[in-house]
């Protein structure tokens, strides 16, 4: 069976893409280069290179993808980030940044939908972020794109039920990868995030299980949990934790 | 009693229509300048006399900059109001949207409000200002048939609370949820007779609410089914006024 994972190159795609080669699965790769691939080794990978903030090629992506189709999984993990104060993200960084964490996904899902290429019983995973439950200052714009495809998940979860289309939604927290590093807050402890391998197995037990909804570690999800509840409190404490301390903008 | 919307200097999106129309007649009601931003050509608009009129696309890449570069022409340094209240829909399942739709949705309800906050960001903290978006009590809600449409709303409420966040004590920012309202919105969505619409709540209703939220600076404003309801009680006993 084939799985297909946007940013399989690296970080967290990296590593689900290398567990599914694992489990025997034959893996359709997209990311924007393969050059710094991580993990990965070149057999059993099929590689296609395209920019997702590129949608004029996401649509032409359509061709490709039904000659490989069909999918047991579709694991829409590419995204990419802009930190600091909102207002000195120029907008084209928060255009760029809407398209792929967004836009893509959504085009992408429409079309395996639309041309049937996914398996009976397949299932659709969406990275949001812990973000929807705790919020993000300083990375406001990414927080919402996060926020747009939960609850994207969860209407079409409703939608696709009778075409037998499971739809996982994970929420991730900080993970141990280079684009989280990149997008930190000054004298963030890189130890103390989650490794991309320990996020990837218990992605692919919560697809297995046929959960509905997924945040990895106990501690994210006691995090999870407060900010629900407390949600005011939460966002000053984010305010605290991340937005006073970021010392540069990042997009 | 005067409105505090007096003189104020407020930038309206969608104003062409609906909801936005309405809001921009009751801001000229409350003395404010404005600068509607639309998409039709201004001669099939009718808007108010002394509002200033904006023909932009909002779906375009460069929207933002055509209203800074008109505000600048004006000599507006000062934003006291920036209202984002236009809005694409769609209902139906997801396969049956076009490419060029989805893509078009999600530019004008998510993409440009984010791109013209960021772009104002300096006249609305020059004022003082705020900045208020239009979402709608479908925001985080579980909606099959508006999939896409209801993820941008969610989206608007979330940046929101993140820029409230970040922006305490330099610009306040504020959310208007209606419900279904009395607009042609659901017929452009491709919704022909939406059920129990004698209960949606008119655009002249969401403007009074707009209103309010602007002249109390309330962080919130939600329509939801309990507000549906005084507003059709209201409206009836209103009716039977001789």
């Amino acid at each position: 069976m084939t799985v297909l994972i946007t940013g399989a190159a690296r970080g967290l795609g990296a590593s689900l893409a290398q567990q599914a080669l694992e489990r025997g699965r034959t893996v359709l790769g997209i990311d924007r280069d393969w050059e710094n691939a991580e993990a990965v080794s070149d057999n059993g990978i099929h590689r296609i290179t395209c920019d997702l903030t590129d949608l004029a090629a996401v649509s032409q992506l359509s061709e490709e993808l039904k000659s490989h189709a069909p999918f047991e999984t579709v694991i829409h993990n590419a995204a990419i980030s802009a930190t600091g104060p909102f207002e000195t993200i120029p907008p084209d960084a928060h255009k760029r940044l809407i398209d792929v964490n967004v836009k893509a996904p959504m085009l992408l899902t429409q079309d395996v939908v639309k041309s049937k290429m996914m398996a009976n019983r397949g299932t659709l995973v969406f990275m949001a972020s812990l973000s929807v439950a705790i919020g993000y200052p300083g990375a406001a714009s990414y927080a919402a794109s996060k926020a747009a495809l939960a609850n994207y998940a969860k209407s079409l979860r409703r939608a696709l039920g009778p075409q037998k289309i499971a739809v996982l939604t994970v929420f991730p927290g900080p993970l141990k990868t280079d684009q989280a590093a990149r997008h930190a807050p000054a004298g963030a402890d890189e130890e103390k995030r989650m490794s991309p391998d320990f996020a990837a197995s218990e992605i692919w037990y919560a697809i297995k299980a046929g959960k509905k909804t997924l945040t990895p570690g106990v501690q994210n999800q006691a995090f999870s949990t407060l900010g629900k509840i407390a949600p005011g409190m939460m966002s000053r404490a984010m305010r605290k934790i991340i937005y006073e301390k970021l010392d540069r903008s990042i997009y | 009693m005067p409105s505090n919307l007096s003189q104020k200097q407020i930038v309206l999106t969608g104003a062409t229509d609906g909801i936005g129309l309405a809001t921009a007649w009751k801001l000229e009601e409350c003395g404010a300048n404005v600068l509607a931003v639309g998409r039709r050509t201004p001669d099939t608009v009718a808007l108010p006399p002394k509002a200033h009129y904006l023909q932009v696309d909002l779906s375009d890449a460069d929207a933002h900059e055509a209203v800074t570069r008109h505000l600048a022409n004006t000599g507006w340094t000062e934003v006291h109001h920036l209202i984002h209240n236009a809005g694409l829909g769609y209902v139906g399942p997801i396969e049956r949207q076009t490419a060029d739709d989805l893509d078009d949705l999600i530019t004008v309800n998510l993409t440009a409000p984010i791109a013209l906050t960021t772009a104002l960001f300096p006249h609305l903290e020059r004022a003082g200002g705020s900045v208020c978006f239009v979402g709608s009590t479908i925001a985080n809600r579980t909606t099959p048939n508006f999939a896409a449409y209801s993820a941008t709303k969610t989206a608007l409420s979330d940046l929101a609370q993140n820029l409230d966040t970040e922006w305490r004590g330099k610009v306040r920012v504020q959310e208007v949820n209606p419900g279904p309202t009395r607009t042609n919105f659901h017929a452009k969505a491709g919704f022909e007779n939406p059920p129990l619409a004698s209960l949606f709540m008119t655009q002249e209703e969401v403007a009074d609410g707009i209103i309010k939220c602007l002249e109390t600076g309330a962080r919130i404003k939600n329509y939801g089914m309990i507000s549906l309801a005084v507003h059709a009680i209201r409206r009836r006993l209103r009716r039977h006024q001789p």
